[in-house]
C-alpha cells in the first residue's frame, strides 16, 4: 500500500489551522507486520483512520483505497459484551467452516460460549481480531490495541498473528508509543514524531524469536533498538515515548 | 469528602430497622396519645381498612383493572419498541428533524392528555389502555432516541469496517446498548405510569384504583385512603423486584 503525501488539517478552539499531518509519505508492506512508532498525541489515530477510510485526509491519496481492503481495530474493547464467541463471529460470516478455522487458528476452542466480558482486554481482542479475519480483508490496523495487557499475553498474541501473517497472508499494522511493542509486532517499524507527524527512519527487524515465556534478541535486534533510541533521543522525544524494553 | 461504607445486608438492616422504628412510633402516638385525630388513622382502624376495603369498594376489581393497564401497556409498549427498532434508528439517521421537531409533545402535563383522552373516548376501557400505551410508548422511545446517539462510536467504526449489514448494527449493536438505559427506565415507569393511571381513572371517573380513590375522598374515609395507598405501593414495589430480576438476565454483561 502506498500513502501519497497525506495531509490533515483542522481548526483548533482559538480559530487557527493546525497541521497534524503534512505530506506524509511511506509505503506498507503487504503480508508484513509494520509499526508506527511515533509520541503520544502525535496523530497517529489520525493516520490509521485515515488509511482505514474512517477518516477523510485534507490532501494526498492512498492506493489501493485503503477502506476497502482494510479493518481499524482501536485501543478501545470492540468485541461485543452481550454476545458470546460464535455470536460475534456470526455477526461478520454465517459460514460455520470459516468460524470454526478462526476459533482454531485465535486458539479459542472450548470458549465458544464464553462471554468476552469487560475484565479480559486480551480475550476481547482475541474475539475482535477474529471478526476482523472473518471479514476477509487483507489489512488490519491495529491502534495500540494491546496497551496495558500482561506481558505472557502480548507475547501470546504475538505469536498468534506471528501464525496469521504467515498462514492468511494478511498486513498487520500497530500503531504505539511503545518501543519494546513496535519490536515485538513488527519486522519493520516507521519510526516518526509529530507535530506534525512526519517520517524519521524506517527500521528493518530481523525477525525475533518468541518462545514460550520469554522474548530473545539476536545481536541484530539489539542493534536495531539502539538505532532508535540513539534516533529520538537526538531529537529530544524520549520523553513522550516508552522507550523501555 | 464522607463516603457510604455500608454493605448490602448492612443496608437491609438498616431499612428494616428504620421502618420498624417508625412503625413503634406510629402505634405510640396514634394507638394511644393521638386516638382522635384527622392526619393519620389509628393502627387498629388502618388494620380493618385492609379487610374491609376490598368489600366496601369492589378492590379486587379496581386492582385488577390498574394492574391490567399498567402491565399489559408495558408489556405491549416494550413489544412495539423491540419491533420498531429499525425504524427508528432510520428515523434517527435520515430525519434528525423529526425527532427535535417532536420533543415539544414532552412539555405537555400528562393531566393535559389524561382530560384529551377522556374527552375523545368517553367512559370507554379502551380509551385507557390507549393511554396508558402512548404514555410507554412515548417514553420508551424517547429513551431509545437518545440511546442511539449514545452507542459507542467505536462499536459503530469497528462494525462499519468490517461491513456488517444495517440491520445487524441496528438489532446487534444499537439496540443491546441501549438496553441498560431501557430497562432503567421500565423501573421508572413502573411508578410514573401508576401515577398517571390514577390520575386517569380519577379524572376520567372509569373503572380502576383512581375510581376508588375518588370514592374513598368522597366519603372521607381517611384509614382506606391510606391502606389503598399502601396495597399500591406494596405493588410497585414487586413489580419493581420483578423487572430487576428479568433484567439482571437481560442484560447479564452488566453483571460482571
Amino acid at each position: 500500500m502506498n500513502i501519497n503525501k497525506i495531509s490533515k488539517q483542522f481548526s483548533s478552539e482559538s480559530g487557527f489551522n493546525m497541521s497534524l499531518i503534512n505530506d506524509l509519505s511511506f509505503e506498507i508492506p503487504e503480508g508484513k507486520r509494520t509499526s508506527f512508532l511515533a509520541p503520544f498525541g502525535s496523530g497517529k489515530t489520525t493516520l490509521l483512520k485515515i488509511i482505514a477510510g474512517l477518516e477523510l485526509a485534507s490532501g494526498g491519496a492512498i492506493n489501493p483505497p485503503s477502506g476497502e481492503i482494510s479493518v481499524y481495530i482501536p485501543s478501545a474493547p470492540v468485541s461485543l459484551p452481550w454476545f458470546n464467541v460464535t455470536e460475534n463471529f456470526s455477526l461478520v460470516s454465517e459460514d460455520q467452516g470459516l468460524k470454526n478455522e478462526i476459533i482454531k487458528l485465535l486458539e479459542l476452542e472450548g470458549y465458544e460460549k464464553h462471554y468476552p466480558d469487560n475484565r479480559s482486554h486480551g480475550f476481547r481482542f482475541l474475539v475482535a481480531l477474529g471478526m476482523a479475519l472473518l471479514s476477509g480483508k487483507k489489512m488490519i490496523l491495529l491502534d495500540d490495541s494491546l496497551n496495558g495487557l500482561s506481558d505472557p499475553m502480548k507475547l501470546r498474541i504475538a505469536m498468534i498473528l506471528d501464525k496469521i501473517v504467515e498462514l492468511k497472508k494478511i498486513t498487520v499494522v500497530y500503531a504505539t508509543s511503545s518501543l519494546s511493542d513496535a519490536v515485538l509486532f513488527s519486522d519493520r517499524v516507521i519510526a516518526m514524531k509529530g507535530n506534525p507527524l512526519s517520517v524519521l527512519k524506517v527500521i528493518e527487524l530481523p525477525g525475533i524469536e518468541k518462545e514460550s515465556e520469554t522474548v530473545s534478541g539476536s545481536k541484530s535486534i539489539d542493534e536495531a533498538k539502539k538505532q532508535i533510541v540513539d534516533l529520538y533521543s537526538s531529537f529530544d522525544i524520549g520523553k513522550v515515548i516508552n522507550l523501555s524494553f | 469528602m464522607l463516603k457510604n461504607t455500608m454493605t448490602r445486608s448492612e443496608e437491609k438492616k438498616f431499612i428494616a430497622k428504620f421502618i420498624f422504628t417508625l412503625l413503634f412510633i406510629y402505634i405510640c402516638l396514634f394507638e394511644f396519645i393521638f386516638s382522635a385525630n384527622r392526619f393519620l388513622p389509628k393502627p387498629t382502624l388502618l388494620a380493618e381498612s385492609f379487610i374491609s376495603i376490598w368489600k366496601d369498594y369492589d378492590l379486587l376489581f379496581a386492582l385488577i383493572v390498574s394492574i391490567s393497564v399498567v402491565y399489559i401497556s408495558i408489556l405491549i409498549g416494550y413489544g412495539f419498541l423491540y419491533l420498531l427498532k429499525g425504524i427508528l434508528c432510520r428515523v434517527y439517521f435520515n430525519l434528525p428533524l423529526l425527532i427535535s421537531a417532536s420533543k415539544i409533545f414532552k412539555y405537555f402535563p400528562a393531566f393535559f392528555y389524561a382530560v384529551l383522552f377522556d374527552y375523545w373516548f368517553t367512559g370507554s376501557y379502551y380509551a385507557e389502555f390507549l393511554f396508558a400505551f402512548i404514555a410507554v410508548l412515548s417514553l420508551l422511545v424517547s429513551v431509545f432516541m437518545k440511546e442511539i446517539g449514545g452507542a459507542k462510536e467505536e462499536y459503530l467504526h469497528f462494525a462499519g469496517c468490517l461491513r456488517i449489514p444495517e440491520k445487524k448494527i441496528f438489532s446487534g449493536i444499537i439496540w443491546k446498548s441501549s438496553l441498560p438505559s431501557v430497562h432503567k427506565t421500565l423501573k421508572s415507569l413502573n411508578y410514573y405510569l401508576w401515577v398517571i393511571i390514577l390520575l386517569f381513572e380519577f379524572v376520567a371517573d372509569v373503572e380502576g384504583m383512581g375510581k376508588v380513590y375518588r370514592q374513598m375522598l368522597a366519603y372521607r374515609d381517611l384509614s382506606g385512603l391510606i391502606a389503598a395507598g399502601l396495597i399500591i405501593a406494596a405493588i410497585i414495589y414487586l413489580s419493581n423486584k420483578i423487572i430487576e430480576y428479568i433484567s439482571s438476565k437481560i442484560i447479564h454483561w452488566e453483571n460482571e
